[in-house]
């Protein structure tokens, strides 16, 4: 009788029980849906954090910043060769460091040296700004001062400068990262995989070697053996990269000490990349360095997360606000409406469940009965509500929405000091993340239980 | 059979309360008939339901058999409804979403009889009172006095 009774209540009254199960499924798969959206922005955000750390890398240290002096704001100047009759294009290229702040390389020691850090390591960023430029007719002007800034060769210098006429410019930059390359595991190359050649020997020191991320190897057309120059140097090409998740953030690598003869930084880094011995006392290291270690600034990943903004960070924010918010209310408007629907249900069966105990039903035998519609209702909404927010979350991991996200955009330790010039056009901190929305057995028990629960 | 003593029922509502029984002594042998008249409001539904083991009477005793319906626990209360009262109601209380005989057979399962049997036994009573035909509609397919032909059970 029971499942008779069961099955021709729910088939007689099918609008309510779809009502019930429909508002039930809704519920659970917003909830679904929610949870494994916001699971894949966590992940979209920590893929960002890591393809600007290295793996295994705590925190970094970076000089602390300092107002910008006189001299540090002005433009760069590129200085070309202009013979009067030329037709001739020439380049130039402009080498910084990033950010123009740098630290010591001995301090690479000291930060080594802290309690609770297990591992140091220095490298040197520099964005170089290359100008093509193609004279058509240089109004030249002679001038003893020239070459000085690293022009067009150093066998050029003391030529005429340009100053003005018919020219066109072709600017492009791009990042180089000078690594430290007997401590590969850790810093700006810990993250990177080399998909073609191989990495720097732990002897190339100081080698005219290059390995260049592969989406600036493509656009440049780079092949593991192919040379390039910057500033005149020669580099030859052993490896291409790709970063373990995200974009790359620098575009060509070389040996720590190439980086500081390019970049005029002898014996400087950017940052030294810092790994704990003990990942639950990185804030205690962090105050240890910044103490220890003065005119520094040490931020940690979670400093880093904090600095994340752009598109990924308003979805990762409206995920977590809104769509929390957003699941929670249609999950008690579920439980409404099926509680309601319920309750007009038992009352209006009251009748009917009288007549069942006057014909001698046990109570429990009735209560049994309703229970037992609820369960089966409760089922088909939640079996509905799995599948609808497994769907939900495939299309959004299939569809994979891209979105930015930029790092310490209002000037935070990763970003370019003030008068960097060129070096901060290119963006390099802009991160194109695909999301996707993973969804764990805990999701799906979250949402399953929470409903239940109401 | 049926001893009443003393029965009353009284009904609170508030701070009014009504007297529906006051005192009804009566005794209804096995194999009688009895018919109960009176005016609207009157107490005879509330007299039946004393009878009928739906309700509990404020003072006196039901017996039936030489159980007292007023005293005796829920269980052994739903028991006896079950192999003992058969009640027609006022209006139908049909079970709106079953047919006709399962409607039967509703009366039938706190009996514990087997499902085959139980079938078998509504079929037949639906069929001694001319509702051969009707066995799968439900209630809202057979007339008022087809719809009165239902409920007894076996
Ligand atoms: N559940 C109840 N609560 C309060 N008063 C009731 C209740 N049931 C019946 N009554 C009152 O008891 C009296 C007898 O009612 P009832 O037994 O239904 O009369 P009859 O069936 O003879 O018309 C009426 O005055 C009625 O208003
Ligand atoms: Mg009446």
């Amino acid at each position: 009788m029971f499942g008779i009774y069961l099955k021709r209540e729910l088939s007689r009254r099918k609008k309510t029980a779809l009502v019930v199960a429909m508002g039930l499924a809704l519920g659970i798969a917003l909830v679904i849906t929610v949870n494994s959206v916001s699971a894949g922005m966590t992940q979209a955000q920590d893929k960002v954090l890591k393809s600007l750390y290295g793996l295994g890398t705590d925190m970094t240290v970076t000089k602390a910043r300092s107002a910008p002096t006189a001299g540090s704001s002005q433009g760069p100047r590129f200085q070309f060769d202009a013979k009067s009759s030329s037709k001739t294009s020439q380049s130039s290229d402009r080498v910084m460091t990033q950010g123009g702040q740098a630290l010591k390389s001995s301090l690479v020691q000291r930060v080594a040296a802290q309690q609770g850090v297990a591992s140091a390591v220095g490298a040197l960023s520099l964005n170089v700004t290359k100008v093509d430029g193609s004279f058509t007719q240089g109004k030249a002007q002679s001038s003893g001062s020239g070459g000085q800034q690293g022009g067009p060769g150093a066998g050029g210098g003391g030529q005429p400068q340009v100053q003005g006429g018919g020219a066109s410019f072709n600017v492009n930059s791009y990042s180089v990262a000078g690594v430290d390359v007997t401590k590969q595991d850790l810093g700006p190359l810990a993250t990177m995989k080399i998909t073609s050649g191989r990495t720097f020997t732990p002897a190339q020191t100081d080698a005219k070697v290059a390995v260049v991320a592969k989406s600036y190897a493509k656009e440049k057309k780079y092949k593991v053996g192919s040379t390039f120059k910057i500033s005149g140097t020669t580099y030859a090409v052993t490896g291409i990269a790709t970063p373990d998740s995200g974009e790359s953030t620098t575009d060509v690598y070389l040996p720590l000490k190439q980086a500081q003869s390019l970049g005029d930084a002898e014996d400087e880094v950017t940052t030294i990349y810092v790994e704990a011995a003990d990942s639950k006392q990185i804030a205690a290291v962090k105050k240890r360095i910044q103490a220890n270690v003065s005119g520094t600034t040490v931020t940690t990943s979670s400093d880093l997360a904090a600095t994340v903004s752009g598109s990924l960070s308003t979805a990762s924010d409206l995920a977590t606000g809104v769509g929390t918010w957003l699941s929670v209310a249609v999950l008690a408007a579920a439980f409404l409406v099926a509680a309601l629907l319920t309750s007009a249900a038992v009352s209006r069966r009251v009748r009917e469940f009288g007549t069942l105990k006057a014909l001698g039903w046990p109570s429990r035998r009735v209560t049994r009965q309703v229970v037992g519609e609820s369960v089966v209702n409760g089922l088909i909404g939640g079996g509905l509500g799995i599948a609808l927010g497994l769907a939900a979350a495939c299309t959004v991991t299939a569809v994979s929405p891209k979105l930015t996200a930029q790092l310490g955009s209002t000037g935070g330790a990763m970003g370019g000091g003030p008068g960097g010039g060129p070096g901060q056009q290119s963006a390099k901190n802009t991160l194109e993340i695909a999301l996707s929305a993973p969804v764990s057995p805990t999701t799906i028990a979250l949402a399953v239980g929470l409903r239940s629960v109401a | 059979m049926y001893r009443l003593t003393v029965v009353t029922k009284r009904y609170t509502r508030g701070k009014e309360t009504v007297d529906a029984l006051r005192g009804i002594d009566l005794t209804i042998a096995d194999g009688d008939q009895l018919v109960i008249q009176g005016p609207t409001g009157g107490g005879k539904s509330t007299l039946l339901q004393m009878i009928g083991g739906l309700d509990r009477p404020s003072s006196g005793s039901v017996e039936l058999d030489g159980v007292d319906l007023a005293t005796t626990g829920e269980a052994r209360l739903t028991r006896l409804r079950a192999e003992k009262i058969g009640i027609i109601f006022q209006s139908f209380n049909l079970i709106p979403t079953l047919t006709a005989q399962e409607n039967v057979e509703t009366a039938l399962v706190p009996l514990g009889v087997k499902p085959a049997e139980r079938r078998e036994r509504a079929a037949k009573t639906l069929r001694s009172v001319g509702l051969g035909e009707r066995l799968t509609h439900v209630p809202s397919e057979m007339s008022g006095g087809q719809q009165l032909g239902v409920p007894p059970g076996p």
